[in-house]
C-alpha cells in the first residue's frame, strides 16, 4: 500500500509571531532596567550613607585622644616615641593628674584610677586641639584591631550621649530613646485599632454603602500628607485634650497617620484568605470570633505583619508631622514617661545636616545608619513573630 | 454558588461523533435499573429527621428555590440532582443555615427539624450547624496538622477533654475508613493528603462533632474515580449512624448511595421519592429524560 506523500508542516515563526516575540522581548527588558535602576539608586545611596560615616569615624580614631591614650597604656614602643617627639606632652600629663589629685584630697576627695585616666585625658584632649602639629608628630600608627576598638568607642559614644554643638561630642541619646518611645507606644496604639478594624471591616461589617464609602476614605487617608496629620495632631492632641508636647501626643498623632495603611494591609491578608476555610469553619460549628481567631488571623498574620512592619518604617522616618506637633529639636534628656518632651531620630538627623559645618553632615550620615539599623532590628522581630506564625500554618 | 458545569459520564459515552447529537442509547435505562436493583428492595421507612414545607428561597428578588416540600428521613441517605443552577446547593445549605453568610437571602415557608422550626426565633445558627454538618464541594482542610482538623470542632463546642481528644481523632478516622493511611503522620499538614483523602479527612472532621445529619455538596466532584468510590462506600456505612444529604451531579452516584432521590429542575421540585422508583418508574417525563440522559 502507498504511502500517501505527506506535505511537510511549516512550523517556524511567521511574522506575525516574530514580532510578538519581539514586543515580549522588548517588555522584559523594561521591566529588567527598571529593577536594575532601584537596586543601583538604593546602593548608591546606601554606599554614600556608608562612606561618610564609616570614613568619618575612621578619620577620627586615629585623631581621638583615647587613641593615644590606649596606645601609652599598652605599647612601650609608643611611650618611648612620644617621649622623644613630643617631651613635655606625658610630663604635662603626669604633672596635671598630681595637681587635680592633691587639690582634690586637700578636700578629702579620693580619685579612682578611672577618674584620674579621665583628667589625663582631657588634659590630652585639649594639648591636642591647641596643637595640630602633635598629631603629626606623635604619630600613633594603630593597628587594625585598635582601629576597630577605639570605633566602637566613638560609635558608642555617638549612641550614647545627648546632642552638643561640637560635632564630636555630639550623640543621639535623646532621639533614640524619644524614637524608642514614640515607635512603642505608636504600635500600642495603631497595631490593636488597625487590625480590629480591618477584621471588622473584612468579617462583620455588612457590605453596603455606608461600608464602601468608608473603605474608599480609609484608601485616601493613606495617601493624606503626613504635614496634615502633624497640624491635627497639633490641634487635637497636643492643645485640644492637652497632651502637651509629650510622647503620648506623638505617638498618637502617629497612630492616626499610620492607621490607614495598617488597616489596608490587614483587610487585604484577610481578604487573601480562602473563604473555603472559614465555611468549613463555620460547618463545624464555629462562632465567627472563633472562626476569625483560629482560622482567618492565623493565615493572615504573615500579611497583617508585613503591613504592619511597614506601617511602623514610616512612623519611625517621618519628620514633618513631629515638627509640627513640638518635638524638640535639642533635647539634654531622656524621656521617662509617656508625657514628657522628646525628639526623635529623623528630627536630629535634620537637625545635623541643616547644620553648616561639615563634621555635622558626616555625623548625620552616622545618624542615618543608626536609624537604618533601629529600623532593621525592629523589623527582624516582626519578621521572627512572623516566621513563628507560619510555623503554626501547614499548607 | 458557583455550579461546575461537569458533564455526567453517561452523556459522555452517549454523545458520538462531532455532531453533537446524542444517540438513543437505551442500555442507559438497563444501567439504571441493573444499578438500581443491585440495592435490594425499597428502604424501610424511618422517621422523618428534616422537612421542607412550602420553602421558597431568593437571592434578593430572584427566587433559586421555589415552594419545594419533601422530607429527608433519618439514616437514609437523599439525594438531590438536577442541571446546574436548578438550586440544589441553595436548598442544601439552607438545611444548615450555610445561606446566612450570602447577602440578601431570604425564605418563605417552613423548614423544620424533629418538629423545630430551623428558622424560628431562638434557634442558633451555630448550634445548628453543631447538628447538621457539611461536607463541601471541593475539600477544605485547614491548613493545620491532620489531628487538628478533626480536633478542633469538638474542643471548640465541649465535646471532648483535652485527654480524650487522640481518642476521638483515632475514632472519626476510623469512621471516615482513613485512619490506617493517616495513623503515622497526624502532625502533617492536612492539605499534603490526596484529594480523596482530603475529602475523607473532611468527613473525618464533620463525624468528629457526632452531628445527626450530614449535608454532603457534590462531595466527589473533585475527585478521580478511585476516590469516589471509597466516598460512596464511605456514606454507605456511615447512614447506619447518621442522616445524610447528598447534591450531586453524577446521577449513577445517586443511584448507587441514596435511598431517595429528589429531582430540581429551575428551582422546583419535580419528582421526589425512592430512587428505585425515581431511576426506573419514574412518574414525570422530565424526570425519565433526565434520569435516562436525554435532558440535562
Amino acid at each position: 500500500m502507498d504511502v500517501e506523500q505527506q506535505n511537510t508542516p511549516e512550523i517556524t515563526a511567521g511574522p506575525r509571531l516574530k514580532l510578538r516575540h519581539a514586543k515580549a522581548r522588548a517588555f522584559s527588558v523594561v521591566c529588567a532596567a527598571a529593577t536594575w535602576v532601584g537596586v543601583v539608586m538604593l546602593v548608591v545611596l546606601l554606599s554614600d550613607v556608608i562612606f561618610d560615616s564609616t570614613g568619618w569615624i575612621y578619620s577620627r580614631v586615629d585623631r581621638d585622644p583615647r587613641m593615644i591614650m590606649y596606645k601609652l597604656e599598652t605599647d612601650p614602643q609608643f611611650v618611648a616615641q612620644v617621649e622623644e617627639r613630643a617631651p613635655s606632652l606625658l610630663s604635662g600629663m603626669e604633672r596635671k593628674a598630681k595637681s587635680k589629685e592633691r587639690t582634690l584630697a586637700k578636700n578629702g576627695v579620693e580619685l579612682t584610677a578611672a577618674e584620674l585616666a579621665d583628667f589625663k585625658l582631657d588634659y590630652l584632649h585639649s594639648q591636642l586641639a591647641k596643637d595640630e602639629h602633635c598629631f603629626a608628630a606623635l604619630d600613633t600608627h594603630p593597628t587594625t584591631r585598635e582601629r576597630w576598638l577605639i570605633g566602637g568607642t566613638i560609635i558608642k559614644d555617638i549612641i550614647a550621649t545627648f546632642p552638643s554643638r561640637f560635632p564630636t561630642k555630639a550623640g543621639l541619646k535623646s532621639a533614640l530613646a524619644g524614637s524608642l518611645w514614640l515607635i512603642i507606644f505608636t504600635a500600642l496604639f495603631a497595631i490593636p485599632i488597625g487590625v480590629s478594624a480591618a477584621i471588622y471591616l473584612e468579617e462583620y461589617a455588612p457590605k453596603n454603602r455606608l461600608s464602601r464609602f468608608i473603605e474608599v476614605n480609609i484608601a485616601n487617608l493613606a495617601g493624606v500628607p503626613s504635614i496634615v496629620y502633624g497640624i491635627l495632631g497639633l490641634a487635637v492632641f497636643v492643645r485640644g485634650i492637652h497632651l502637651g508636647r509629650s510622647v503620648l501626643a506623638g505617638a498618637l498623632t502617629m497612630s492616626l497617620l499610620i492607621l490607614p495603611v495598617i488597616i489596608i494591609a490587614a483587610r487585604e491578608a484577610i481578604k487573601a484568605v480562602p473563604d473555603s476555610i472559614r465555611q468549613g469553619a463555620f460547618a463545624l460549628g464555629a462562632t465567627r470570633w472563633q472562626t476569625v481567631r483560629h482560622h482567618v488571623l492565623p493565615v493572615a498574620l504573615p500579611g497583617i505583619l508585613t503591613g504592619v512592619i511597614l506601617a511602623m518604617s514610616r512612623a519611625l522616618g517621618e519628620t514633618a508631622p513631629m515638627i509640627m506637633i513640638g518635638a524638640l529639636s535639642y533635647v539634654a534628656f531622656v524621656p521617662t514617661g509617656p508625657m514628657d518632651d522628646f525628639t526623635v531620630l529623623p528630627i536630629q538627623i535634620y537637625n545635623w545636616v541643616a547644620m553648616p559645618q561639615r563634621e555635622f553632615h558626616l555625623l548625620a550620615a552616622c545618624g542615618i545608619l543608626i536609624l537604618l539599623i533601629f529600623l532593621l532590628l525592629m523589623n527582624s522581630v516582626a519578621i521572627f513573630v512572623r516566621q513563628r506564625a507560619q510555623r503554626n500554618i501547614k499548607w | 454558588m458557583v455550579e461546575t458545569t461537569k458533564v455526567p459520564e453517561h452523556q459522555i459515552e452517549e454523545t458520538t461523533g462531532g455532531n453533537g447529537r446524542r444517540m438513543e442509547m437505551p442500555s442507559i435505562q438497563l444501567d439504571n435499573e441493573q444499578i438500581v436493583r443491585s440495592r435490594g428492595d425499597a428502604p424501610k421507612k424511618t422517621k422523618v429527621i428534616i422537612e421542607s414545607k412550602e420553602l421558597t428561597i431568593r437571592y434578593g428578588p430572584k427566587p433559586a428555590v421555589i415552594d419545594v416540600t419533601m422530607p429527608v428521613y433519618e439514616h437514609r441517605v437523599t439525594a438531590i440532582i438536577g442541571p446546574s443552577g436548578c438550586g440544589k446547593s441553595t436548598l442544601l445549605r439552607h438545611l444548615n443555615r450555610m445561606n446566612e453568610f450570602i447577602e440578601g437571602v431570604n425564605m418563605d415557608g417552613e423548614l423544620l427539624y424533629r418538629g423545630a422550626n430551623l428558622y424560628g426565633a431562638g434557634v442558633d445558627p451555630v448550634e445548628v450547624r453543631r447538628r447538621i454538618g457539611m461536607v463541601f464541594q471541593k475539600p477544605n482542610p485547614f491548613p493545620k496538622s491532620i489531628f487538628e482538623n478533626i480536633a478542633w470542632g469538638p474542643r471548640l463546642n465541649g465535646l471532648a477533654a483535652k485527654r480524650d481528644l487522640p481518642e476521638l481523632v483515632e475514632k472519626s478516622l476510623k469512621q471516615a475508613n482513613l485512619w490506617d493511611e493517616v495513623k503515622d503522620r497526624l502532625h502533617e499538614s492536612g492539605l499534603g493528603l490526596s484529594g480523596g483523602q482530603q475529602q475523607r479527612l473532611c468527613i473525618a472532621r464533620t463525624v468528629a462533632m457526632t452531628p445527626e445529619v450530614i449535608l454532603m455538596d457534590e462531595p466527589c466532584s473533585a475527585l478521580d474515580p478511585v476516590s469516589t468510590d471509597a466516598i460512596e462506600d464511605l456514606i454507605f456505612e456511615l447512614k447506619d449512624r447518621y442522616t445524610i444529604v447528598i447534591v450531586t451531579h453524577n446521577m449513577q452516584q445517586a443511584a448507587r448511595v441514596s435511598d431517595y432521590t429528589a429531582f430540581m429542575v429551575n428551582g422546583e421540585l419535580v419528582e421526589y421519592g425512592e430512587t428505585n422508583q425515581v431511576f426506573t418508574k419514574p412518574k414525570k417525563k422530565q424526570t425519565e429524560e433526565y434520569v435516562t440522559g436525554r435532558f440535562g
